[in-house]
């Protein structure tokens, strides 16, 4: 019995399939044959029996001939129109003259009532034929052939018969001349064709068999009669005193009875227990037929032996696709067994071995991703040693700790038996350590900032309440894992620069950071996370302290929006006020006295402060919103510095103040958001101007400087008192003395600047002293501002 | 105080009313004769019946908005040739782009502009 193995089922399948479909195309292949030798030697056999045929009806042609050429001699034609006496010598002698050897056994003359005037055989003389159907025939005047059993002669002939018709005066057909052919001598003449290995049978149109080449058939029907044959055989006396029998062959009788010109069918011979054909064809325009009987059994043969020749064919093939597919199917299912092989080495913790196999089809993917199964399956086989091992040792330390514990209290417990003087002191010392320890522990367990410590690599070794109450994550369970339970949200740049940062550079890292609650909610959380070293300077653990800032995160958006909205709104009414105060001042509603022309000034500038405090207000918004685009585009830094200025003429005329600028070694183009780049400079130029006594001086320079584009604004003016200067980037910051030179600034100008460029890749600083004067710097990359995607420009 | 109206006819579509009251009575006030209405479908109908030499219009409209309405008084025959000139708040560059590819010929922020400033315009454009 074979082995239940992947390669058996493949090969005995294979050749199952094999042997069943070879065997299928033998069956087919010899039903096909069978039927098509069959057709084919049925068109045959028809063949054969129409040509066999044709040589019948030549002879019978030949006598019909000779009684025609017979019955026009005028001898009869006047012997029976007088009538004179039977057997007339001359009729009798020319009569003879057509008589050759045996072949006719008789010819003579009938007068119209069918009385035998004279026969070259005399029994028949004055007998009366017309009974016969050759008579009843030619004396309406044709040409008629049928073969009977002589009433007189009792002799089976073929009969030919022919009117004898008056050549003269039209009287018609006065008799009838009447050949009878011996059938020896129609055997005679008749040559079977030698191809033709059946049985023969001439037969008349009742189915009667006249000549066979089996004799014993002559004269018994091809198959049961029907009424009309029995009839015309008895009203014709055509075989008197024979009973006709009938042969099996009622098809073929039936098919002779309907006149059928030619038919052809197979059959199962009853009499002779064999298939056979028979073939039948009308013998000129007789109504005899040729009937040809063949066996077929040799075509079964024919088709067994051409089918037995495919099967040892299919048989042959089917050994000799064995031995190919058995080839190819063990050398494909090696690389399996040697996987067998490597899968037993795993199950027993052998993960040394790898699956080598180079076919380059799917086996080797299967033998790679094996290899990659037992990576991995070392590898946490590895971990699972490792834990193991950490878990073993901090049990090991826990004892440690244990035992010196218990050594504290030993010593403690000497030191309270040898120094009972110090005991009260000692006791004060200890008391307040533990407290202090405890005050520690509860503060860090209850504080409300989420507080861990981790190992160098991040495994988590202490968690608060806050971190169990802000992740979700039980904190018991914390411990072992890394942060990343719930970070790994942020990108990995992120990450990586936080690792830079607290591993390699050893400084505390801060950040903004989203994480995931264990319920799958996202959070915001303000993160610090700050090194703490050993005394030999090497990293002992990370505190990492995070505070979740989602809701002040959300409230300061909505705060933002609540702001660009009623900015926005506002504009509307404070458009009306100020056109308003316009139409007033143009007089459109009468002069204005002075007093109200002073005043209404005073509401219109206020009108106009508004509107400035609106825009800045919206642009503030934009920022913080982060809605805010920037679009650089190619711009000339010269021609914007110089508008600008020009700009801010008015009021540097008004002040008397001294401009001086200075462009140097500047790219030709600059890509920056013409827009934002305007305010940048609007804000820090009209700062210095606004800032500067009369009569001060102000200078704008610009230049190239290592890769970066710097813009120095100088002036002589205020300056930033030291003490407020950190805060000078601060919303809504104004410095005192600002305040007091001029009441109408937002204090959101160096705000909106320093948010600009921080979110187009510039910078900004300044260097200043009270009452000296302030020197502003901005910096941008030689590659241009960075481009923002977003839905607003600021105004 | 409203004597002839020598200066034409100003068709001005703003829907807040307040703003709508001060303009037209600043137009007036310049000795233009000024029509208002207060929604985008209206200013077309308006536009066509009235025949003002200039319209003043805001963007945002209720109803169809002032770039439709834009868009449809220069499809039409009977408007296509009145100049229009956009007065909003909308301030982005993208919207003054849009407008006057739409066929504006200037376009006023309103709370950035003083209304002598639009007045000297229109008659500048009309004159």
């Amino acid at each position: 019995m074979l082995k239940k193995t992947l390669q058996n089922k493949l090969i005995v399948s294979t050749l199952l399939i094999i042997f069943l479909s070879g065997l299928f195309a033998s069956l087919a292949v010899f039903f096909y044959t069978r039927h098509a030798l069959v057709e084919n030697q049925k068109k045959g056999l028809l063949a054969i029996t129409k040509e066999q045929t044709h040589e019948i009806n030549e002879i019978f042609i030949l006598n019909k001939e000779l009684i025609k050429k017979i019955s026009q001699r005028n001898e009869l034609q006047n012997y029976l129109r007088e009538e004179s006496s039977f057997q007339d010598e001359k009729i009798l002698d020319l009569l003879n003259s057509y008589v050759l050897g045996d072949s006719y056994l008789a010819i003579y003359l009938l007068n119209k009532n069918g009385l035998t005037l004279a026969s070259t055989d005399p029994r028949f003389t004055g007998q009366n034929y017309s009974f016969r159907n050759y008579f009843k025939k030619s004396i309406v005047g044709k040409y008629f052939l049928e073969a009977n059993i002589g009433v007189t002669s009792k002799e089976l002939g073929y009969y030919f018969s022919a009117p004898v018709i008056s050549s003269n005066d039209n009287r018609g057909v006065e008799g009838v001349i009447v050949i009878k052919l011996n059938p020896k001598a129609f055997e005679r003449a008749f040559h079977l064709n030698e191809d033709v290995k059946g049985k023969l049978m001439v037969v008349n149109g009742e189915g009667v068999i006249l000549f066979s080449n089996f004799p014993e058939r002559n004269l018994k029907s091809l198959g049961v009669l029907s009424k009309n044959s029995q009839e015309q055989i008895e009203q014709g006396k055509k075989f008197p005193g024979i009973t006709i029998t009938p042969l099996v062959y009622d098809l073929a009788q039936q098919e002779v009875e309907k006149e059928k010109n030619q038919f052809i069918f197979d059959f199962f011979d009853i009499a002779e227990n064999t298939n056979e054909f028979m073939a039948g064809a009308e013998i000129g325009d007789t109504n005899f037929y040729l009937v040809l009987e063949v066996a077929t059994d040799f075509l079964n043969n024919q088709a067994f032996l051409i089918s037995c020749a495919l099967l040892l064919f299919v048989v042959l093939s089917i050994i000799f696709c064995s031995l190919i597919i058995i080839f190819i199917i063990s050398h494909s299912f090696y690389p399996l067994r040697e996987i067998k092989d490597i899968a037993q080495l795993i199950s027993l913790g052998n993960f040394q071995k790898k699956v080598n196999i180079k076919t380059g089809d799917e086996l080797e993917e299967l033998g790679n991703s094996i290899n990659i199964m037992i990576d991995s399956l070392r590898d946490s086989y590895g971990n699972l040693e490792f834990k193991i091992d950490e878990k073993t040792k901090e049990l090991a330390k826990q004892l440690e700790a244990a035992s010196k514990k218990n050594k504290v209290l030993n010593d403690t417990q000497k030191a309270v038996v040898n120094v009972l003087e110090d005991i009260q002191q000692e006791k004060n010392i200890s008391q307040n350590l533990a407290q202090d320890l405890l005050k520690f522990q509860l503060a860090v367990e209850n504080a409300s900032d989420h507080i861990i410590i981790t190992d160098p690599d991040a495994h988590i070794l202490y968690a608060n309440y806050a971190a169990e109450k802000i992740t979700g994550y039980d904190r018991k369970k914390m411990v072992g894992q890394t942060p990343a339970l719930w970070g790994k949200q942020m990108n990995k740049d992120f990450y990586e620069k936080m690792w830079r940062s607290i591993k390699t550079e050893k400084k505390e890292f801060s950040g903004e950071i989203i994480n995931k609650r264990q319920n799958g909610e996202k959070y915001i959380a303000e993160s610090h996370i700050i090194p703490i070293f050993k005394k030999n300077g090497g990293l002992q653990f990370f505190v990492g302290i995070e505070r979740d800032i989602t809701k002040a995160k959300e409230i300061d958006k909505a705060k933002t929006e609540f702001v660009s909205l009623a900015s926005h709104q506002l504009r509307t009414p404070l458009t009306a006020i100020s056109w308003y105060i316009e139409m007033l001042m143009n007089g459109k509603a009468g002069k204005l006295k002075k007093d109200q022309r002073k005043y209404l000034q005073e509401v219109y500038s206020g009108s106009i402060r508004m509107r400035d405090l609106v825009n800045a207000l919206l642009n503030v918004s934009r920022l913080e919103m982060g809605t805010f685009m920037v679009e650089p585009q190619s711009i000339k830094i010269e021609e914007v510095a110089n508008s600008l200025i020009k700009e801010m003429h008015p009021t540097v005329l008004e002040k008397k103040i001294k401009i001086s600028k200075s462009f140097k070694d500047l790219p030709k183009e600059f890509l920056a958001d013409l827009n934002l780049f305007r305010i940048i400079l609007q804000n820090i130029l009209s700062n210095a101007i606004k800032y500067t006594p009369k009569g001060g001086s102000v200078s704008f320079d610009a230049e190239k400087k290592n890769q970066d584009i710097l813009i120095t604004v100088s002036d002589n003016g205020y300056g930033i008192p030291k003490n407020q200067q950190k805060n000078i980037f601060t919303k809504f910051f104004r410095a005192d003395n600002a305040r007091i030179k001029d009441p109408n600034g937002t204090g959101l100008g160096l705000y909106i600047v320093k948010s600009v460029l921080d979110h187009s890749g510039g910078k900004i600083w300044f260097e200043s002293e009270e009452d000296k004067g302030t020197k502003f710097f901005v910096s941008l990359p030689l590659t241009g501002m960075r481009k923002k995607a977003g839905e607003k420009g600021l105004i | 105080m409203f004597g002839r109206k020598k200066n034409g006819k100003v068709l001005i579509v703003e829907d807040d009313a307040l703003l709508a009251k001060v303009l037209s009575q600043g137009f007036a006030a310049e000795n233009f004769e000024v029509g208002v209405v207060e929604n985008g479908l209206e200013s077309l109908d308006m536009a066509k019946k009235f025949q003002p030499k200039i319209i003043l219009l805001d963007l945002m409209l209720p109803g169809i908005d002032g770039f439709e309405v834009l868009k449809q008084l220069k499809e039409s025959e009977e408007t296509k040739n009145i100049p229009v000139i956009v007065i909003s708040n909308l301030d982005q560059v993208s919207d003054v782009k849009s407008a006057k590819v739409l066929g504006a010929e200037e376009y006023f922020i309103k709370a950035n502009t003083q209304l002598q400033k639009i007045i000297d315009y229109t008659k500048s454009r009309i004159g």
